[in-house]
């Protein structure tokens, strides 16, 4: 039974818990690489140009 | 009329001016018109004579330390008849409202008077400097965009040569005494009664070393803010430190407009350079909330062809090329400010904040006079710091927010182990600033100083805090303040 329970409570909550958790952080809406102060909307639309190519 | 010192004793006048005016720069000048339209009786003294001398020039000689100020003290001014106003650029710009606001972000008390104040008489300041009709006002960065910067207020004089324009009028002016080649060397107290003296008289030397007393009933210093400083530190022999110099302020606070190229952008949306340069300035929201100073950061893209001469066609399909590889095209900036088409550098003019550290001080040896040479130690501290790296970074992320253009920050501004590259805008202020309480300043809102019944203070100097633009309209407008006070007095 308790078995039983800790795989439920593994499936249902744990996992995602964890998988929801980077959502549940905020970001900050500008990063700053190599000292060019980009939008996180850039890195979104650079790294889908890269995966088109 | 007008008297060279040089000619000899029997031209100074032994008379008592109402008004002697120290200086024939902008502050000077302005005063003295304004003053003569009162009938006062003045005396304006100029060090050098009415075109440049390097005999003259060489008496501003001293030492600098701190922050390199490429000669700040024998290139940045000019020691003849209409002042500094003889190789300025022109640029004039108002101070914001914030920068009257009691509640600074550097914790020295501020503008003891308000904008309203100083801009009393903004459009005869206008005339003196030939602005015609051009907009001073800042309006926002575009008409249906709410932004955290917007379009500096800025304006061009011709630029207005001082000595030239107003050389006539003054020679003309039954009220002034215009005497050249006159250095002021002393400033001399009379009877020293309780907390406050009045000046009895100054000595003048001529380039031949002789002495000369002159005497008024007030005197006006408009030598610049560093001579302000010298001048009042030197004349030490009965007020241990200088006269005025009770609170220790005097030479302190000298402040720059901080020069810093922030970083270089790539344009995104051209709409937002229709103007060939675009100058922005953060609103006074945006000052607000983050404690910082004001300032202008100049963006100025290359959109046409920047190639001349015969060989242009050539220079424009190399610079083509270039900009076509990454590397060469990194490799090309190491050696030189080079842009690709829509690119460009951002330099600022930044306020300092007002530092005791910063200052001018009086050396062991003296001049060709026999007055101490001065050492300039030009110096920021953390808030400055703070203050550059904050702007430069609001300024990058709201360009991005707007989709304007993209910004590579200096390594500088981003990594604060590193020391911030500095340069200056020639913009000196600071030394005997303005205070209404006498133990945090050297003049009263009248430009009075603490202390001393006859004697006032014209010129950058007395500025309190920079602002973030350019100074000498402020200086005019203070100037004009100063000259129809003095008039109104008895």
């Amino acid at each position: 039974m308790n078995r039983m329970r800790r795989r439920l409570m593994k499936m249902f909550v744990i996992v995602p818990s964890l998988l929801a958790l980077p959502r549940m952080i905020p970001t900050p809406e500008y990063v700053v690489i190599d000292g060019w102060v980009m939008k996180r909307s850039d890195l979104e639309l650079a790294e889908s140009m890269r995966r088109a190519q | 009329m007008h008297t060279d010192l040089d000619g000899g004793s029997s031209a100074i006048p032994k008379a008592t001016f109402d008004v002697c005016i120290f200086g024939t720069g902008p502050a000077g000048l302005t005063a003295a018109l304004e003053l003569a339209k009162t009938g006062k009786r003045i005396a304006l003294i100029e060090a050098g004579a009415f075109e440049y001398t390097e005999v003259s020039q060489k008496l501003y000689d001293g030492t600098e330390t701190g922050l390199n100020t490429w000669n700040a003290l024998s290139n940045k001014r000019l020691r003849y008849f209409g002042g500094t106003s003889g190789h300025w650029s022109g640029r004039c710009g108002l101070f914001d409202e914030i920068d009257f606001t009691a509640d600074t972000y550097h914790g020295l008390p501020g503008w003891p008077i308000t904008r309203t104040a100083v801009l009393e008489h903004l459009g005869q300041a206008v005339d003196v400097l030939d602005l015609g009709q051009q907009d001073l006002a800042s309006r926002p960065i575009k008409s249906d965009v709410d932004s955290d910067f917007a379009h500096s207020g800025v304006a061009f004089s011709p630029p207005t040569r001082f000595g030239q324009k107003y050389r006539q009028a003054i020679n003309e002016s039954p009220n002034v005494h215009l005497v050249t080649q006159a250095n002021l060397v002393e400033l001399r107290l009379g009877a020293l009664s309780g907390s406050s003296a009045s000046l009895d008289h100054a000595v003048l030397k001529n380039y031949k070393g002789q002495s000369f007393k002159i005497r008024a009933r007030r005197y006006v210093l408009a030598l610049g803010a560093i001579e302000n400083a010298r001048l009042l530190l030197n004349s030490d022999k009965q007020i241990p430190g200088g006269i005025g110099n009770h609170s220790g302020y005097v030479g302190r606070c000298f402040m720059e407009h901080l020069n810093v190229q922030i970083g270089r952008f790539v344009v995104r949306d051209k709409t937002y350079f229709s103007e060939r340069q675009l100058e922005l300035s953060p609103v006074p929201d945006l000052l607000h909330s983050q404690r910082i100073g004001n300032g202008v950061l100049a963006l100025d893209p290359t959109f046409l062809p920047i190639d001349y001469g015969r060989l242009r066609y050539l220079k424009g399909m190399v610079r083509e090329g270039v900009c076509e590889f990454e590397t060469i095209r990194e490799y090309a900036r190491k050696f030189s400010d080079f842009n690709c088409q829509g690119e460009g550098v951002i330099s600022s003019m930044l306020e300092q904040c007002p530092n005791p550290e910063s200052r001018v001080t009086l050396k062991a040896d003296v001049d060709a006079l026999g007055l101490r040479k001065v050492n300039l130690h030009w110096a920021i501290n953390d808030t400055d710091r703070r203050s550059i790296r904050t702007l430069a970074m609001e300024l990058a992320k709201e360009l991005a927010r707007l989709d304007a253009a993209r910004v590579q920050l200096s390594d500088f501004i981003v990594n604060e182990s590193q020391p911030i590259l500095i340069s200056q805008h020639a913009h000196h202020m600071g030394t005997t600033r303005m205070s209404r309480d006498p133990s945090h300043g050297v003049v009263d809102e009248n430009a009075r100083v603490h202390g001393v019944n006859n004697l006032y203070v014209g010129g950058a100097s007395v500025f309190p805090t920079g602002g973030g633009t350019n100074p000498t309209l402020t200086i005019v407008l203070l100037a004009l303040r100063l000259g129809k006070h003095l008039g109104q007095l008895a």
